[in-house]
């Protein structure tokens, strides 16, 4: 195999990495949006205690969030996320604006994680 | 700082093999594309060294695309002259027939100072021994001498060298370099003979060289202490 054969092989498998990189992105951005997501249905239907239980399903999956993540997304965005995540907690008590501001911020810096690496000409250029 | 420690390791490793895969053309005079790529995939390596926020894959990743570009970028340059031409420039003749070119000095932006300097490094002092100079497309120049400046060689003078190809390196610091004997065309029982010739055991040896005429050289190790 020679050096050009070998360049073809590895930029094939360099489209590979960043397709798959893509898609993993997506995936986890949307996991994790959807327990976000169910923090905000527990509120919508007043019960905080199922709100509190949704979050603690979010803190378990931190973790495997965070090690996937990692590998593609700058180390200081997920430490954004994950202090507007700590801050969570004390507001879940009750129904508040506050509390709706924060898993509002919370879900939009989840949207915007995935969207950042979507290959468009905006993010291109 | 362990985790600087591990990038630092596994960034060397890519750099090496990228550089490894770009090929020896790139360790040499540098093309104008091969610069642009080795500038890059410098910084790019740097920025993941110093920021540990930045995955490392966001560092392996363009430095990788970068060498394929260029690997790939070379092999088609190598098969169709007109990417040639896009990619490393063409050469530019700025002396011919012993006269400068000036309007192409003009275009390379080329000063009469950087003509004779280019010169000099050639070892040309004066213009008028130039037949050609040509700017190469790795900005090198390369210069072709009159004819009556030219020095005489030893075809000229009708004085062959006896043995064309340089000595070999049969043994060194105590160890025998099987390779090279093969090239010489001799085998270990030559070695030994030699050897015992000259009342010296492969351990003694420093330095060993042979050619095919049979000129041989022997240094023996220095005593220590």
């Amino acid at each position: 195999m020679n050096r050009f054969h070998m360049s073809l092989a590895v930029a094939g498998l360099l489209v590979a990495v960043s397709a798959g990189s893509l898609a993993a992105v997506g995936y986890e951005c949307r996991q994790f949006g959807a327990l976000a997501q169910d923090i905000g249905d527990a509120l919508d239907a007043g019960d905080t205690a199922r709100a509190r239980r949704a979050y603690d399903r979010m803190e378990a999956a931190w973790d495997g969030f965070h090690h996937v993540m990692g590998l593609f997304v700058e180390g200081t965005q997920l430490h954004e996320l994950r202090a507007d995540m700590a801050g969570l907690p004390p507001l879940l008590a009750e129904d508040t604006p506050e509390a709706r501001s924060a898993l509002a911020r919370l879900e939009k810096r989840i949207e915007a994680l995935y969207e950042e690496e979507v290959p468009s000409i905006w993010h291109i250029l | 700082m362990t985790i600087v420690l591990i990038r630092s390791l596994i960034l060397y490793a890519v750099v090496i093999a990228s550089v490894r895969l770009m090929g020896k053309r790139q360790l040499g005079e540098l093309q104008p594309s091969e610069l642009v790529i080795t500038i890059l995939v410098s910084n790019i390596a740097t920025l993941s060294l110093e920021d540990t926020g930045i995955p490392l894959l966001c560092g392996i990743l363009p430095i990788l695309a970068l060498v394929c570009c260029e690997v790939i970028a070379s092999q088609l340059s190598l098969h169709y002259t007109p990417v040639r031409r896009i990619i490393s420039g063409s050469p530019k003749i700025i002396i011919r027939e012993g006269r400068p070119d000036q309007e192409m000095l003009r275009a390379l932006r080329l000063s009469v100072d950087d003509l004779l300097c280019a010169l000099r490094m050639n070892g040309i002092f004066d213009l008028s021994e130039v037949q050609f100079a040509i700017v190469e497309t790795n900005g090198s120049v390369s210069v072709c001498r009159k004819f009556a400046c030219e020095s005489p060689t030893r075809q000229d003078l009708d004085c062959p060298r006896p043995c064309a190809d340089p000595p070999l390196l049969v043994a060194a610091d105590g160890e025998l370099r099987e390779h090279a004997l093969d090239a010489l065309g001799r085998d270990r029982a030559w070695l030994c003979a030699f050897l015992e010739d000259a009342h010296c055991r492969l351990e003694e040896v420093f330095l060993l060289t042979a050619d095919r005429a049979g000129h041989t050289q022997l240094i023996r190790k220095e005593a220590v202490g």
